[in-house]
């Protein structure tokens, strides 16, 4: 890990100032990341920042967290991590504490009631529904580039996702798990199946 | 004092076990809206509506939703919650270098993305019954929201802006 010779009040005010610009969610707020990290203050090459952005997507919570984090760290170490924490969150925690607050207030005002029940909940649905679709159809498709019974195994682990906590309102934790175990047993079966080492 | 502590337990557990801003939504919707009954399912979809006018990355819904059931001090604990999930990152960037590859190890986190999926699915749907219920209007609007956040060019505050008008004056 290399350390840069950057000060804590600096890194504080870089990501301070992500943090206020970063309406939009979170496609801004990893643009801004990126910009600053690579071409701004060259802490990271962009082959780098590939290979560091992959592996917060791995881990538990949000990945620009873990980024912010994995960033922190290698720029300033542990002091690092803290301080790019608090930069980027203060900004962003206080707004959503006071629209919270303001909107707690004018719950029941009638047009703000309409906006959220039939626009702004309705949208991030779809929002959502976008974000989970990419999210399927990558997982298939990687699926579908290592053959035709495993794309049909991760098939059947979404539809099984659905209907055992749709449909049988089974706990989510020991739906999730189970299709982890699921992935994993098969994955272990078909590496053995398939991919043994060809005779030479 | 004891609401607080339990409302840290369910935000960290629900996020150590999920990936991503929003994949700690299906188990914090259950603990706390089926299991515990200190949320409505109505309030769920209000944070996360919230969650995505507020500015930074996705995933600080949380804060609304810690509001909702402990004001500020509330809104405070689910943010440390949160924060405490991706610091497992740092143990992660040396420990997967040597483990990448790894049979087991990449099928548990495929098999475990996948059913995320799907369990996904269900509670956007419950999301969108609890808000406006299944009208024309309502699958509309989300249909809307997810063929402009298809194309990439819309920001999305923008979207919601624009959905927030429609809905209050349509």
């Amino acid at each position: 890990m290399q350390r840069t010779s950057i000060t804590l009040p600096r890194l504080f005010l870089l990501w301070l100032s992500i943090g206020l610009q970063s309406f939009g969610g979170g496609m801004a707020t990893g643009a801004l990341i990126r910009r600053t990290a690579i071409e701004q203050e060259k802490w990271l090459d962009e082959a780098e920042y590939a290979r560091q952005s992959s592996l917060c997507s791995v881990v538990p919570g949000m990945n620009l967290l873990s980024l912010t984090i994995l960033i922190g760290y290698r720029v300033a170490g542990t002091p690092g991590v803290v301080i790019s924490l608090l930069g980027l969150l203060l900004p962003s925690v206080s707004m959503a504490l006071l629209i919270t607050a303001a909107f707690i207030h004018l719950r029941h005002n009638p047009a703000v009631q309409k906006a959220l029940t039939y626009g702004i909940v309705p949208a991030t649905v779809g929002l959502g529904l976008y974000t989970t679709g990419q999210n399927a159809l990558a997982l298939l498709r990687e699926s579908g580039e290592q053959g035709k019974s495993v794309l049909a195994v991760s098939l059947a682990l979404i539809v099984a996702g659905v209907v055992l906590f749709g449909i049988f309102r089974l706990p989510v934790f020991g739906v999730l798990v189970g299709g982890g175990v699921c992935g994993a047993i098969f994955e272990v079966w078909y590496q053995r199946r398939y991919r043994k080492d060809p005779p030479t | 004092m004891t609401q607080l502590l339990e409302l840290f337990w369910l935000v960290l557990k629900a996020t150590l076990l999920s990936t991503g801003g929003s994949g700690n939504l299906p188990m914090l919707h259950e603990d706390l809206v089926t299991v515990r009954g200190w949320l409505t399912s109505e309030q769920v979809a209000e944070a996360v509506g919230i969650g995505q006018i507020a500015p930074g990355p996705t995933g600080l819904w949380v804060v609304s939703l810690g509001y909702f059931v402990g004001g500020v001090p509330g809104a405070l604990t689910a943010t440390l919650a949160v924060i405490i999930p991706p610091l497992s990152v740092l143990i992660l960037a040396q420990l997967y270098a040597r483990h990448r590859g790894n049979p087991t190890i990449d099928g548990f986190v495929r098999g475990l993305a996948l059913t995320v999926t799907g369990v996904s699915i269900v509670i956007l749907f419950y999301l969108l019954t609890a808000s406006g219920g299944l009208t024309v209007r309502v699958c509309c609007m989300a249909l809307f929201g997810a063929i402009l956040m298809a194309t990439r060019k819309v920001p999305v505050w923008l979207i919601l802006l624009l959905a927030g008008l429609v809905g209050a004056f349509f």
